[in-house]
């Protein structure tokens, strides 16, 4: 009633929802996330799921499951909670600065003993706020003779609270505890059921959130995985046999999941004894024709940048994920950001062309990264691509696209045929892309260096050669630039009030931002990469020239694709660049634009 | 085999049953199960509710009876001490449970083919003199009859009950409950002989000439005077001798209106009593407040909703009126002494004065004994508190005869222990003593669950039905459904839960399972022995053993459903009656 | 420095008073108020205007989260207190919080009262003093035709009137326990009936409620002792309040009907204040114990109760001649219309 009212951060849609499941390591807070993630998705809705871990390593402290559920697709965390459901009442305390000035907060009525004076995560309820107070640990007990299950007896509450179809959960905890005894299995779903019980019995409901059991069909097969996730699976669908790396936050998990998969596919992980091994195996499988890759976080990328260059120099197709974290330096290894752009597209010694893709869903951390190593095979060059640790982290319901790199065709004058004689490695082309062969294959033989070449390999310092050598290797951006579909703006057609330009994983909160300054009568549009080198400039170019204001945002401080699009557009930019280490609130991007509009 | 089982912690488990009467053992009982403790007659009280829930009605019945002799009568009129006691009624864990009205549910759902089995010893050829039949005589009289000496009882009044057929209105107290109870005892051989008033029809050194030994158990029926002026006005009466009075069949005119000064149950009983008489305005008026009086809760909400009113904190100072007495001045009171908890006594505030009209004032603020009967001075008298024995050789006093005006549970408690110090000195050698009994227990059927029923409410009369007749029964008892659902709510602390310590895999699964955080980490369990004391700890390299904490235990067994190795052993623990009918 | 944590049990006008004067008097203390209710400080006395529609609900607000956030004032609502240990100046809270204090008011106020002669068939009667009541009733009223007043207590004239008025068929019946503490005089009671007849409440004088029964707990009928048959839709239980001391028996501290004060507001324990509708006090004037109501007297002692737990030394005084002046019927049934004017 209320609080469609309300406006700003208290704004909740119908069937929007944002959950926080806060407790200790081991309360099997992120557990019960992954079985609500389910249990709604399999109703039909849309989630985004984006746990908070504590700045030292998981496993330890805190933990909080975070997860959005919608009618419609998730584009952004949400930043503020609509429910905390409290496991733990410390760490529940330190986690209601992310709670709603309205918010639920579902705590334990009945822990053994009375807790000191402010530490009861109940005792902050604010004015506005709503609690419910439910036994947890006791029908904990009850159900399952211990206290571990007190995650189940909050789904059941959130169930019933918020009127979801139960059986969805009741499926989704069985298929959970489908590897366990059936006596694990029962009583599991009794804890569900007696916080089902409980909450229809003695809590008088008085939030406004009901989903009324809807349930909506979905179209094909969904399936529920995060960034990493789906970045590493486009690895081995795009038929890697190689992985090298040396574990950093946020990409670990890459390289976890490579490890147990891609054995299967009679390839190999190594761990290096560092990034620049690493680097260096990628680019040696590269070199001999077999696809690979590697992932790492910002100081990886640092010391990966001299075999990148030489990549580029030699024109050796190579994959880099660069899962981007806090920085600079080890900065901060379980925050997020986007401020290695500037290292991605320019950070090497001299003129190092480079494609650079950066995702901005889950989904497309699949098909780009299936694109990022048809790319890099077909210009033969090291790509690289951008997540960062809120794209590499969250979870989201996908429909697969094992499709996703079949429009990338290999240039048909990129390998060499035998008897092409006198063979030449690196000759000119219109495309920049020349004739590769296998090393050691008879009649096709060259010199690889990362000294300036010829065509033919030799080592050659002459400066016309220089600069035609040059010209060959940004000719290659050229021909991608023209090869890739042009990303189309979105939004309003005609002029706009409003263009809002981002990329990576803050797009999901621009189109956000969007939608909601729509709602508020302006016209807007957006246009949002997925290829930031080369970038499409007559595409930018023709959709800045309709905005009215035109705003980019992104999250790091020094706006490092804004100075990418300044250049371009050569006209004021409201830079909206700052470093909030969580996803960027798309209501900090709405009031800096009608601060500016105003 | 006499064991402490303070030092058991450890032992091999198959050691724990048998008795002790080990101080330490006892300090156990009062402290673990407070109930029993706090009874006057150590009635076993873990031991007959949990009989109750096992359907075993007579089998309660006959647990009660063994200590108190009257589970019919207790059940309606006891003062329970017991229930201030519970566990159940501690701080956060709720409302005591209803220990006297399950007393009752047990005699009520009793099966009329019950026996009523006694341990008689052979007889003895003693013959005892008991003055009164009161609660305080008849329990002598029982105790004398069982040992196997002759017992005769010498009653002033038509029919025996003392204070319970005399003081109490039939309508909380069925005659025909106390009839039968009586009869069970004085079945056993007990001669009474009605209409003996003592100073008057029997004297003592008679008595004592006849019988081995006296016991005077003769009560409590001198009321406590006013001492204002006015008192001694026609229409104001003693409550003892209002209640005396209708209980023998009168209908005194007390009129429309009537005070009745005095906050304990015979104040209520006089008030009600009045009510049914057909007074249309009566007033309980009370020096302190509702908070302070002796009766219950209930008995207070049962009084207001027969429509009478309580006056507090006032302090009468005048009896009104010329030839009859027209109502009372009264003074307002406020709570004087230290600030505090202990500052509860009342002062009179100066010009305060107020009056209250009335037809009848019933003055029920207490009786003494008439100890003018005994035919010595008051100063020549005197009893032991707790043998009973007096500065005469075989003279006894028992009850509130000899300890001032009491409660019935504490005469019965206290006719017992004289019993048994007259059956000593007669016999030369104890017959009866309190022993601690523990045996093992496999499982305690109780249900984490049943620790939130809420106590269960007496049914009672509709309002118009109570005033039908005096006799009409207020309380009507639990119906099956009520009783068992409240017998479940006792926590059974009779029953000891241990932490057999070599079994333990130290996996803290009862810990995070327990309820009440009782169960700790110690650093040494077994000392020092007192429960509650030993070091705790929540380092775990320096933990010797988990143990738990009795006082706090609220008995619920999840800690015993949740242990992997089943290393969490439970006992009955009990205080018993051990009958010693042999040498040795 | 350990600074002075005032505790205020209660969000009426009374605990705000006082809460204002001891942010006055003291700007480093840490001053908390608790009140079980959810809402925000109200204004009772236009419960009725909101149940009839003819206030909003954020009109009956008197004070927005803001101004204790600017004053430092924690507010915690909906959080009760259910025990209190007062030589170790502790007070838990329903949700198993243990919270001190170094000062501690108690500004309870009242629950309504069903007198215990009607205690078989209580749950049939609603009652009239929280928002939330008022919220239940108003979404209610379109099904209500005919309306039961039991008791006649100061609130319930103006509810009486204020229904009479939207043809609705209300039936009074007066019970004079329902006064206290004033004394239903013939003045005041014929006054009372005189007024209310002309403003078409239908009053059943003389006569008392022995029974109510339902079919479905939406239609009642009401049994009188005349033998008196009332069908309605709500039976309103106006038999005034009693202040809500349960979670302090036993608790050491002086209790009659009400928390018993000395002139200073001060209880049997020197840091616990007691004021408003739950302090009890001794009235030379009327030679008795006085609960002071009334919305300008809450205020006025709340005001009192900060000063003396900031350490001054004020006297409560006599209940002012407004609230003591109960022969003139005014007094009785214009309580709440007085304030409402002001």
């Amino acid at each position: 009633m209320d609080r469609n009212e309300r406006i700003g951060e208290n704004t909740v849609n119908r069937e929007d929802l944002i959950v926080k499941i806060c407790g200790s390591a081991g309360d099997g807070s992120i557990s019960a996330t992954e079985i609500l993630n389910r249990a709604v998705a399999s109703m039909g809705y849309h989630i985004m799921n984006f746990d908070s871990f504590p700045a030292e390593i998981r496993g330890f402290g805190k933990s909080c499951g975070h997860t959005r559920i919608s009618k419609n697709p998730v584009r952004t965390p949400g930043d503020k909670a609509d429910c905390l459901v409290a496991l733990d009442d410390g760490h529940s305390i330190s986690e209601l600065k992310n709670l709603k000035s309205n918010g639920i907060i579902i705590y334990d009525s009945l822990p053994p003993s009375y807790r000191d004076e402010d530490t009861a995560v109940a005792g902050y309820i604010e004015p506005g706020m709503i609690g419910y107070g439910v036994p947890l640990r006791e029908l904990s007990t009850e159900a399952t003779r211990s206290a571990k299950s007190r995650n189940l007896v909050s789904l059941g509450v959130i169930a019933t609270l918020f009127n979801f179809d139960p059986d969805a959960f009741v499926r989704a905890i069985s298929k959970r505890f489908s590897g366990k005894k059936e006596s694990v299995r029962t009583a599991v779903l009794e804890a569900f059921r007696l916080g089902q019980i409980f909450t229809s019995e003695k809590i008088s409901k008085r939030d406004a959130i009901d989903f009324e059991r809807k349930a909506y069909p979905r179209e094909g097969e969904y399936i529920i995985i995060s960034g990493n996730e789906s970045a590493a699976q486009g690895c081995l669908d795009a038929g890697i046999r190689l992985y090298a790396g040396y574990p950093i936050t946020p990409a670990t998990k890459i390289m976890e999941i490579l490890a147990k998969k891609l054995p299967i596919q009679e390839g190999v992980v190594v761990q290096t004894e560092d990034e620049i091994s690493a680097v260096g195996h990628v680019l040696g499988a590269g070199f001999s024709g077999t696809r690979s890759a590697t992932a790492t976080s910002g100081p990886g990328l640092c010391l990966m940048s001299e075999c990148i260059n030489l990549g580029v120099m030699a024109e050796i197709p190579m994959v880099i994920i660069d899962c981007q974290r806090g920085g600079p330096s080890t900065g901060l290894p379980t925050k997020t950001e986007q401020s290695d752009l500037r290292i991605a597209l320019y950070g090497a010694s001299g003129d190092s062309p480079r494609p650079v893709i950066a995702p901005t869903t889950v989904a497309e951390c699949h098909s780009l990264a299936m694109a990022a190593f048809e790319i890099s095979d077909a210009y033969q060059t090291p790509v690289i691509l951008l997540l960062d640790f809120f794209l590499s982290n969250r979870i989201e319901d996908i429909v697969p696209d094992p499709e996703g790199s079949a429009r990338w065709g290999r240039f048909p004058d990129s390998i060499a045929k035998p008897g092409e004689s006198p063979y030449k490695r690196y000759r000119i082309t219109p495309s920049g892309v020349s004739p590769r062969s296998m090393p050691g294959t008879p009649e096709l033989l060259f010199t690889a260096t990362g000294l300036e070449h010829t065509e033919n390999g030799r080592p050659n310092y002459d400066a016309a050669n220089h600069k035609t050598m040059t010209d060959k290797r940004y000719a290659k951006l050229d021909a991608l630039r023209n090869a890739w579909s042009l990303p189309e703006p979105i939004g309003d057609a005609g002029e706009l009030d409003v263009g809002v330009i981002s990329w990576g994983s803050s797009a999901g909160s621009a189109i956000e931002a969007m939608e909601i300054l729509r709602e508020r009568g302006f016209r807007v549009g957006g246009w949002i990469p997925r290829l930031l080198m080369p970038l499409h400039e007559d595409a930018l170019e023709a959709f800045a020239a309709r905005c009215r204001c035109l705003v980019v945002t992104e999250m790091n401080h020094s706006g490092q694709f804004a100075d990418v699009i300044e250049r371009v557009v050569h006209r004021p930019i409201l830079r909206i660049a700052k470093v909030y280490s969580e996803p960027m609130p798309s209501d900090d991007i709405v009031r800096i634009v009608l601060g500016e509009l105003s | 085999m006499m064991h402490d089982i303070r030092y058991r912690i450890g032992a091999p488990w198959q050691d724990l049953s048998g008795e002790s009467d080990h101080p330490d053992d006892i300090e156990y009982i009062r402290t673990n199960i407070p109930c029993q403790w706090a009874c006057p007659a150590q009635t076993n009280i873990p031991g007959y509710i949990e009989q109750i829930y096992r359907r075993n009605f007579n089998r309660s019945y006959g647990i009660n009876r063994r200590s108190n002799l009257f589970p019919g009568v207790l059940g309606r009129i006891c003062s329970r001490p017991c229930e201030l006691a519970c566990r159940h009624g501690e701080t956060d864990l709720g409302e005591p449970v209803s220990i006297c009205y399950l007393k009752r549910f047990a005699a009520d759902q009793k099966t009329p083919d019950h026996v009523i089995t006694e341990d008689m010893f052979p007889a003895t050829g003693r013959s005892i003199g008991v003055i009164g039949a009161g609660p305080a005589g008849l329990a002598v009289a029982h105790s004398l009859a069982v040992f196997g000496h002759r017992v005769t009882i010498y009653e002033q009044m038509a029919e025996p009950g003392g204070m319970l057929r005399y003081g109490i209105p039939s309508f909380r107290l069925p005659r025909d409950v106390i009839d039968r109870e009586i009869y069970n005892i004085v079945r056993l051989g007990i001669a009474i002989e009605f209409g003996c008033a003592l100073g008057k029809d029997i004297r003592i050194p008679d008595l004592l000439q006849r019988h081995d030994a006296v016991v005077l158990a003769a009560g409590c029926f001198s009321p406590r005077s006013l001492a204002i002026p006015g008192e001694n006005l026609p229409g104001v009466l003693s409550g003892l001798d209002f209640m005396i009075r209708v209980n023998q069949g009168e209908t005194p005119a007390i009129g429309d209106r009537v005070i009745v000064l005095g906050g304990g149950f015979t104040a209520m009983d006089c008030a009600r009593t009045a009510r049914r008489l057909g007074s249309k305005d009566i007033v309980i008026c009370i020096r302190n407040v509702e908070e302070d009086l002796t009766v219950t809760r209930e008995e207070i909400l049962d009084v207001k909703r027969e429509g009478i009113r309580f006056v507090s904190l006032v302090s009468s100072m005048s009896i009104q009126g010329d030839t009859h007495a027209t109502g009372v001045r009264f003074a307002r009171n406020r709570f004087g002494g230290v600030r505090g908890r202990s500052g509860r006594t009342v002062i009179p505030i100066e010009g305060s004065e107020f009056d209250l009209a009335a037809d009848t004032i019933i003055a029920a603020i207490g009786q003494g004994p008439d100890t003018r009967l005994t035919g010595a001075p008051d100063s020549d008298l005197r009893f032991d508190p707790l043998t009973g024995r007096s500065n005469i050789e075989g003279l006894y006093g028992a009850g509130d005869f000899a300890r001032g005006a009491s409660t019935v549970i504490e005469s019965i408690g206290h006719g017992r222990q004289v019993a048994t110090s007259v059956d000593g000195d007669l016999m030369k050698r104890i017959r009866r003593k309190k022993v601690v009994s523990f045996q093992p227990s496999t499982d305690t059927h109780r249900q984490r669950a049943w620790d939130f029923i809420p106590r269960t409410h007496m049914p009672s009369l509709d309002l118009p039905d109570r005033f039908a007749s005096q006799d009409a029964e207020v309380e009507l008892g639990f119906d099956p459904d009520l009783g068992l659902s409240e017998s479940q709510r006792c926590y059974l602390c009779n029953l000891k839960y241990e932490i057999h310590i070599p079994d333990c895999i130290y996996c803290r699964l009862c810990v995070e399972a327990c309820p009440r955080n009782c169960i700790e980490l110690g650093l040494s369990p077994a000392q020092p022995p007192r429960p509650g004391t030993w070091t705790k700890t929540s380092r775990w390299n320096e933990v010797a053993g988990i143990v738990i904490d009795s006082d706090r235990c609220i008995r619920c067994g999840e800690c015993l459903r949740v242990c992997p190795t089943q290393c969490i052993h439970v006992t009955r623990v009990e205080l018993q009656d051990r009958l010693l009918s042999s040498e040795g | 420095m350990m600074h002075e944590h005032y505790v205020i049990v209660g969000n009426g006008v009374t605990a705000n008073a006082a809460a204002d004067v001891l942010r006055e008097r003291d700007p480093n203390a840490r001053i908390t108020m608790i009140s079980d209710e959810f809402h925000l400080f109200y204004h009772r006395f236009r419960l009725p205007a909101f149940l009839l529609g003819e206030a909003s609900e954020s009109s009956l607000c008197v004070r927005p989260v803001s101004y204790y956030r600017e004053r430092n004032i924690r507010l915690r609502l909906g959080q009760e207190v259910v025990r209190v240990e007062l030589d170790r100046n502790l007070l838990y809270l329903k949700h198993m919080e243990k919270v001190g204090y170094t000062r501690l008011l108690l500004a309870l106020g009242g629950k309504p009262h069903i007198p215990e002669v009607h205690y078989t068939y209580r749950h049939r009667f609603s009652t009239f003093k929280t928002l939330d009541d008022a919220r239940l009733l108003r979404s209610r009223l379109g099904s209500i035709r005919s309306i039961v007043i039991a008791g006649g207590d100061l609130v319930s004239m103006r509810f009486a009137t204020s229904l009479a008025k939207t043809g609705r068929n209300v039936m009074m019946m007066l019970a004079s326990e329902a006064f206290w503490p004033l004394d239903l005089t013939e003045t005041i009671r014929e006054e009372c009936i005189r007024s209310l007849t002309a403003k078409g409440v239908d009053v059943i004088d003389s006569d008392r409620i022995v029974g109510i029964d339902s079919a479905d707990e939406q239609n009642f009928e009401v049994r009188t002792a005349a033998g008196l048959i009332l069908p309605c839709q709500y039976v309103g239980a106006f038999f005034g309040w009693r202040p809500q001391v349960d979670f302090l028996v036993r608790s050491g501290l002086d209790i009659d009907r009400g928390i018993l004060v000395d002139e200073h507001l001060r209880t049997n324990f020197d840091s616990v204040f007691a004021a408003g509708d739950c302090a009890q006090v001794y009235n030379p004037g009327i030679r008795n114990y006085w609960v002071s109501i009334g919305w300008p007297n809450a205020e006025r002692l709340g005001r009192v109760a900060g000063e003396n737990m900031a350490g001054g030394a004020l006297e409560a005084g006599q209940a002012p001649q407004s609230a003591l002046e109960v022969e003139g019927i005014q007094a009785c049934t214009s309580w709440w219309r007085e304030h409402g004017s002001e």
